[in-house]
């Protein structure tokens, strides 16, 4: 098929048709068998060919983060906005649990999570977590950063796929991912260290929580899809829904990946709290603008240099 | 048509009847894939390793690279060729298989994305349960295990079992897999071989009542007959359908006095002449009057 010049290509479509006519009319009035089964082959190869997918991984890039991902995140903002909610929720609830009750520390997080840390640390050693990186050595930070993306990736990638299960799997794993959280704050703050917690916490945290929140809003807006369809039958609702949340999830995974290239790098290397809270607050204001309607205007734009430049 | 045609209307509202890949070609088609991306990741993790070694980056590093390579290898691969090369991939193309939109829609890229995501809970949780199940839920009861496990083999097995043959991925992204048709244009059997053609015409002749008794869909069963004799002769079947038809259709002479190809040729010629007059005035026959 790419062995056609252009001038073979611009009449492709017209001999499509022409053949799909040639196969309605040989099907009204011709017993041939043979007849219509190779009109039919020959309609379907360039039916394959006239509406296959017309865009190339390149060319979509540009536009699937300038328009595309913006505006479904955008459009699903209440589901977004419901799954930071949970999250919250359970953040604060591990919060208190943990601040009310430290032994609740210990089924709230798991042995290989906590690293050493527990609410019988003294305050040394848990600023040793906060402010010394476990190792200075480069490579040994990339290893890291590229475990933590792989890793949070395919969480994401779970969020979408347990969604076709009914939805209520993400909101609990959201919200599990919450109360653990939840639980490492109250350690924290207990020993007035909550300031120098989050500092540790935020910088990749805002990226990297947001693209959780996604993958699960996305979930979470199949789970519904399945379960109140409407008027739709439940699997046409899981077919419109699908690949919205499809183009979400795959959307946060440039987040997953910022965000894992902060944790892996930037807060190994950088110790200084007010720092840090300006690098999360730097990304908070970055995700705000890119995603919402602010930065429309400005994204179609540079889209349309893309088109002009490749034509 | 067959059970496994699955029949869609295209933008200009004409059905086509596509044939749907059958699950065994489908999972060798997978398997060429998974050949391909083990090989290339195989290859590219030594040629790092080499590499890395030979710059004297650490192992980190290089551990780093590896598992950046493999997700995007497992993850983008298909992804990418069924963007790049209209909804195939080199294990696709190899065994003619074609990913289309199965509402007879364009296939947007948004399907393609949606039917490779769901790669990670078709396949590899369930390889993960079947290797390794403390991995994945650990220390959870048996019935969990259970469960997990009859959930994992159901999604698993869809294409086998389910309608269209479709994986969990096909259900959500909208998108079929169909065989890419191949038949070619051949000559029109009431024409071929004779080359006699008048004499023909007065050595076998039919009544209109001897015409009318046969349909649509026993006339292209004798066309398939017919072809396959071209290719692969067998003259006993053609002898056995002379017989009958002479029988039904009450013709003047015996059946073994003609030679059985030409009789059925030309009967065939006959009837579908008959049967397309018919279907030019607006009347079409299916079946045989019994």
């Amino acid at each position: 098929m790419d062995s056609l010049d252009s001038d073979q290509l611009s009449r492709l479509p017209v001999l499509y048709r022409a053949a799909l006519s040639s196969l309605s009319v040989a099907r009204a009035i011709s017993l041939d068998k043979n007849v219509v089964s190779y009109l039919t082959g020959l309609a379907t190869r360039a039916y394959t060919f006239v509406y296959g997918t017309r865009h190339s991984l390149r060319s979509s890039i540009g536009g699937f983060f300038l328009e595309r991902f913006p505006t479904l995140v955008w459009s699903m903002r209440l589901w977004v906005v419901a799954a930071m909610i949970t999250m919250g929720l359970g953040i604060a609830g591990g919060f208190a649990l943990t601040e009310r009750n430290p032994d609740t520390f210990y089924s709230l997080v798991s042995e290989e999570m906590a690293g050493g840390r527990s609410p019988l640390s003294t305050d040394e050693e848990l600023l040793d977590v906060l402010k010394s990186p476990e190792s200075q050595k480069l490579d040994s930070l990339g290893a890291f950063t590229s475990f933590l993306f792989t890793h949070n990736a395919r969480i994401g990638f779970s969020c979408f796929t347990i969604g076709i299960a009914g939805g209520i799997p993400v909101v609990a794993l959201v919200f599990a991912n919450g109360l653990t959280l939840g639980a490492f704050a109250a350690i924290h703050a207990t020993r007035d260290l909550g300031l120098e917690f989050w500092a540790w916490v935020l910088p990749h945290g805002v990226t990297e929580l947001l693209a959780v929140c996604l993958c699960a809003a996305a979930g979470m807006q199949l789970g519904a899809a399945l379960l109140f369809p409407g008027r739709r039958r439940r699997l046409d609702a899981l077919v419109l829904q699908g690949r919205r949340a499809a183009n979400v999830v795959l959307g946060a995974i440039p987040l997953f990946m910022f965000a894992a290239l902060i944790e892996g790098f930037f807060r190994q290397l950088m110790l200084d709290d007010s720092v840090r809270y300006l690098v999360a607050g730097a990304t908070a204001v970055f995700w705000l603008v890119y995603l919402t309607p602010i930065s429309r205007g400005w994204r179609v734009s540079c889209l349309r240099d893309e088109w002009t430049d490749r034509s | 048509m067959s059970e496994r045609s699955l029949p869609i209307l295209t933008p200009e509202m004409v059905r086509l009847d596509v044939v749907l890949a059958e699950p065994g070609a489908r999972l060798g088609a997978f398997l060429l894939d998974a050949v391909i991306i083990t090989a290339t990741g195989t290859l590219l993790t030594l040629v790092a390793a080499w590499f890395f070694d030979a710059v004297g980056i650490g192992d980190a590093a290089f551990a780093a690279f590896a598992m950046l390579l493999w997700f995007v290898l497992r993850n983008f691969y298909f992804i990418g060729f069924e963007l790049g090369w209209r909804g195939r991939t080199p294990g696709k193309k190899t065994s003619s298989l074609r990913v289309i939109a199965a509402d007879g829609g364009a296939l947007t890229a948004d399907q393609i994305y949606a039917r490779n995501l769901t790669r990670e809970i078709e396949l590899f949780l369930p390889l993960i349960a079947l290797a390794a199940p403390h991995l994945l839920l650990p220390e959870a009861p048996v019935w969990v295990w259970i469960a997990t496990g009859c959930w994992t083999l159901f999604l698993g097995l869809l294409p086998a079992v389910g309608r269209h043959s479709a994986r969990l991925g096909d259900l959500v992204a909208g998108t079929a897999v169909i065989e890419d048709p191949k038949d070619s244009l051949r000559h029109d059997v009431s024409t071929e071989h004779t080359g006699a053609g008048h004499a023909e015409e007065q050595t076998f002749s039919f009544t209109d009542q001897q015409l009318d008794l046969y349909g649509a869909h026993e006339l292209q069963v004798l066309e398939d007959v017919l072809r396959r004799h071209g290719e692969k002769p067998n003259p006993e079947l053609l002898l056995l359908i002379t017989e009958k038809i002479v029988r039904k259709i009450g013709w003047h002479k015996h059946s073994r006095d003609v030679d059985a190809e030409r009789f059925l040729r030309a009967f065939y010629a006959a009837q579908r002449g008959r049967l397309e007059h018919h279907l030019v005035l607006g009347r079409r026959r299916e079946h045989k009057v019994e």
